[in-house]
């Protein structure tokens, strides 16, 4: 090294001494070659500072880094680096970038939609069925409605099957205007129009202003039922209210009681048949 | 390593070459391992600092600037690294505080000496190593260990050029004394442990005091 030399002389303090600066110099490689030849020279006689260098030396050498057992972390450094994706050849990482650019895009955009359906149409975008305690009541209800309903109409079926002389009577129709009676029946609910009465009382049933029905239907009395069978040959049979419904024929041919909980007449001030209580 | 080839091999890494990161990682962790280890004193911190820093430093590697060299940065970050750590695992205490406590004399008794790792030689420059000044041991390791020129360690460090050198004399004269101490009480022991031992205890003594 040839670098500027500030440093003290060899007679500088203590005469036949080398100076520390000289030496730390020297160590530095910042004395020129042929400085170094005259501390070399001079250590033959300074044995103290001969002895320093040589352990310093001794020291630095220790100091050899190829002396440091070392594991090898290359291995584990690129394993390390492969979970970032780090090694993707440069043509490949433009369309690897795209390609995730694109499917967040594509997430972000079907995540913009679901939003807007949503405040759009609540119900398109709820996942499953969300039942309320309201919605489960009236659902119930209308369940119940429906098979009542239909319940009621297999029974009027039936009724009117069983009348069959009430074909094209009952089936008849029905104007908006006509006035229905409501008879309950065996629990059943067997409704009647005017028409119905009126046909009733055309075939023959006289249904008197005392509430009296005439039928040449006589039913056989069952217990908690009405069968109603068809007769023709009874006729203008008298109706007699009893406390379980109303009782029709005089008695030569049989009764046919028409059991009723309750006989209503809507929207009728007609008395043609009273309520029973 | 010269400057055009590690250019071309930061580029093939930059470019996804795997080969050309192994490479490079293959030329510089002896050097910042040693000076890790020279630091901290234990294998296992260095290991991981430097696998950490070669990570942070590959996976970056496209922001690296080639007017500076790839040694510098990669030391940089290991430095960091270290003290990241060192403040992490423990407090930080100053050597020279602890070693002008006193007790007998300059050396720290055989009891000391007995939970410190200075069984062997090689223990022994790592042990008085760490008897520096964090400053002193850092400056020595780089200028001695991995020949730096001082200017660049003064870069390093951000610190003047004068304070460097104040520093690696001053750290150099008293590793001198210390390794010398440590080496013969490391030899002391190595015998003493080894069966070998067959100087009579006033000798030992002589040596620790």
């Amino acid at each position: 090294m040839n670098a500027p030399e500030n440093h003290e002389s060899f007679d500088d303090k203590t005469p036949g001494r080398i100076p520390e600066s000289l030496i730390d110099a020297a160590l530095d490689g910042e004395i020129c070659d042929q400085m170094q030849e005259e501390i070399a020279h001079a250590l033959r006689y300074d044995h103290t500072r001969r002895a320093e260098l040589l352990e310093t030396s001794d020291a630095v050498r220790a100091l050899d880094l190829d002396s440091i057992p070392m594991p090898d972390m290359q291995c584990a450094v690129l394993n390390r680096l492969d979970q970032h994706d780090r090694f993707i050849p440069r043509s490949l990482r433009r369309w690897v970038r795209t390609g995730r650019m694109a499917v967040a895009a594509g997430v972000l955009l079907g995540l913009m939609l679901v939003a807007g359906l949503q405040s759009v149409y609540p119900r398109l975008t709820t996942i499953g069925a969300q039942s309320t305690p309201v919605d489960d009541v009236a659902s119930a209800m209308q369940y119940d409605a429906q098979s009542m309903v239909s319940e009621l109409e297999t029974g009027v079926e039936q009724i009117r099957a069983s009348l069959s002389p009430f074909d094209g009577f009952l089936a008849s129709q029905r104007g908006p205007s006509s006035r229905t009676i409501t008879l309950t029946i065996d629990q059943r609910l067997v409704r009647f129009t005017n028409a119905d009465i009126e046909a009733l009382i055309a075939s023959g049933v006289p249904i008197s202003e005392l509430n009296e029905l005439q039928s040449r239907f006589p039913a056989r009395i069952g217990q908690g039922s009405v069968t109603l069978v068809s007769t023709s040959s009874v006729t203008s049979r008298p109706m007699t209210r009893t406390h379980s419904g109303i009782l029709i024929g005089d008695g030569q041919d049989g009764f046919a009681l028409i059991q009723t909980d309750r006989l209503d007449r809507e929207k009728s001030a007609d008395d043609r048949i009273a309520d029973l209580p | 390593m010269d400057r055009a080839a590690e250019r071309d091999l930061i580029e093939r890494a930059i470019a996804g070459e795997r080969a050309a990161a192994g490479e490079l990682i293959k030329a510089h962790q002896r050097s910042v391992y040693g000076y890790i280890l020279r630091m901290s004193g234990r294998h296992e911190m260095a290991e991981d600092v430097v696998q950490e820093a070669f990570v942070r430093v590959l996976a970056n590697l496209h922001r690296f600037d080639f007017r500076f060299r790839f040694s510098t940065w990669l030391f940089t970050i290991a430095r960091r690294l270290y003290m990241n750590a060192v403040a992490k695992s423990k407090p930080a205490y100053d050597t020279d505080f602890v070693g002008s406590m006193g007790g007998k004399g300059t050396l720290p008794d055989a009891t000391t000496y007995s939970q410190e790792r200075s069984a062997t030689e090689k223990d022994a420059i790592q042990s008085a190593l760490m008897h520096l000044s964090v400053e002193q041991r850092e400056i020595i390791v780089l200028f001695h260990q991995l020949d730096w020129p001082i200017a660049l360690i003064a870069s390093h460090l951000d610190m003047p050029e004068g304070t460097v050198k104040s520093h690696l004399h001053r750290g150099r004269r008293r590793l001198r004394v210390l390794f010398k101490e440590h080496k013969q009480l490391a030899s002391v022991y190595k015998d003493h442990f080894g069966g070998q031992f067959d100087q009579s205890q006033s000798e030992v003594d002589e040596v620790l005091a």
